[in-house]
């Protein structure tokens, strides 16, 4: 089975401080990984590096047997990153808030539906995301994940501020999507019942 | 299997959105128009209807004014992004992103820069501005308005999660430049003078700083991610 993502002595800092060290791993094609650790054990910062939002990394990572740095238009291209923050618009509607992602999206407003259907939120639509409460806005952002197909998923903290039906259900959507070729990178405090390789990161920095 | 998004649909993506949260969201647009519109309207008050005064006075009362009412917009050109995230996609869109910013004070600029356009013109009849007079304001407001949401947004970035008094701090006195050439037009214009040099300083200076402020601004942002 081809990798899709690989990185060799990856190791991250800020402000001098270690965060990541030398850290190895490989996500295969249609699998998932899910990395674990406390607050401050630096899975955030792993999610970030990778999508090269952080100054200080050093080591390699591979898209496709390739280095990022040479294919970085099209590993952007078919990467979805969630981060903490959602980039969920307040003042807009659910659908606007579908309709306008945080990437260009040429979508029917059909799968829009169908997606928020799959969710629990179709019948929030019209309702403006100021009036929502944590667990439905996040379902606005797990909507986002159906509407268009990536390769690898990013996913930082999905099960957070989930009841258990929440947790059900995106444990079902990446199982969906893993069925349709896609790749799951996801980070939380605890194993999920996700079939996964697992990373454990600790703030001992090692 | 990837989404496929060009550059086109990223600068469509981040102008629509952004108009539509800025008509969701009046204060955006109408408290830099309010203000700009209510210090205007003191000046006729404290200094009497003295139509010679007001008229020598207009182009440093509505430059001064303009400048004053863009700062109190400069906030929230990234602040929202930065703190929902927003502004990380950016950084992962695999688009060049000093256009992808400069989308961004473009959209900004209609939303703020736009009406205040409109609301100078205006003022300018309560001022006994000319109908010449009020060719040469509009055009030195158009370029100088837009060069000021540049300078703004690197403002912006400079003070993200930070006090918004710093963008203002920050803004001002880069700003010298255009106030200085801007009310310069008007006066000359005021004079019968030709004031077409001081449009052309103004174009330069915008030509300029769609490119230069735009990756300062980039850069800028950058430095909240270190």
């Amino acid at each position: 089975m081809s990798e899709l993502l690989k990185t060799k002595n990856l190791t991250c800092k800020r402000s001098e401080k270690i965060i990541i060290n030398n850290l190895n791993f490989a996500i295969p094609q249609g699998k998932n990984v899910e990395v674990i650790g406390s607050n401050g054990s630096g899975k955030t910062t792993l999610l970030r590096a990778l999508l090269g939002l952080v100054p200080e990394t050093e080591g390699e990572i591979l898209w496709h047997g390739k280095n990022i740095k040479q294919v970085e238009n099209n590993f952007y291209k078919s990467c979805f990153y969630q981060g903490h923050k959602l980039g969920i618009k307040k003042s807009l509607t659910v659908l606007e808030n579908l309709k306008h992602p945080n990437f260009p999206l040429i979508s029917e407003e059909e799968k829009l539906y169908s997606a928020a259907k799959k969710v629990g939120i179709s019948d929030l639509m019209h309702r403006v995301s100021s009036n929502l409460s944590v667990g439905q806005i996040k379902r606005i952002a797990l909507a986002r994940l159906l509407i268009c197909d990536f390769d690898l998923y990013l996913i930082d903290e999905p099960f957070t501020a989930l009841d258990n039906e929440g947790t059900d259900l995106i444990q079902s959507i990446i199982v969906e999507l893993n069925n349709r070729g896609s790749s799951f990178l996801v980070t939380g405090h605890r194993e999920s019942e996700l079939i996964s390789d697992k990373i454990y990161l600790d703030d001992t920095d090692e | 299997m990837n989404n496929r998004s060009n550059l086109t649909q990223w600068m469509l993506l981040i102008l629509k959105k952004d108009l539509l949260l800025s008509y969701r969201r009046a204060a955006t647009y109408m408290t830099p128009l309010i203000f700009f519109l209510i210090v205007v309207t003191l000046f006729p008050l404290a200094l009497g209807p003295d139509k010679s005064l007001l008229s020598t006075l207009s182009p440093a009362i509505i430059w001064v004014t303009a400048l004053l009412a863009s700062l109190l917009a400069v906030e929230s050109i990234f602040h929202e992004d930065y703190r929902d995230g927003t502004l990380d996609y950016f950084f992962i869109s695999g688009e060049p992103i000093f256009i992808l910013i400069f989308i961004k004070v473009l959209g900004h600029w209609l939303v703020t820069g736009v009406p205040l356009l409109i609301a100078a013109l205006l003022s300018s009849l309560i001022l006994f501005m000319s109908k010449d007079i009020i060719i040469s304001l509009f055009i030195s407001l158009f370029l100088g308005s837009f060069s000021l949401s540049l300078l703004g947004a690197l403002g912006g970035a400079l003070s993200l999660g930070r006090s918004a008094i710093l963008s203002a701090i920050i803004v001002l006195p880069l700003s010298v430049p255009i106030l200085l050439l801007g009310s310069a037009t008007v006066f000359s214009a005021i004079n019968y003078s030709d004031y077409s040099v001081y449009l052309f300083y103004m174009g330069a200076i915008l030509s300029l700083a769609i490119p230069g402020l735009s990756l300062a601004t980039v850069e800028a942002i950058k430095l909240n991610y270190e």
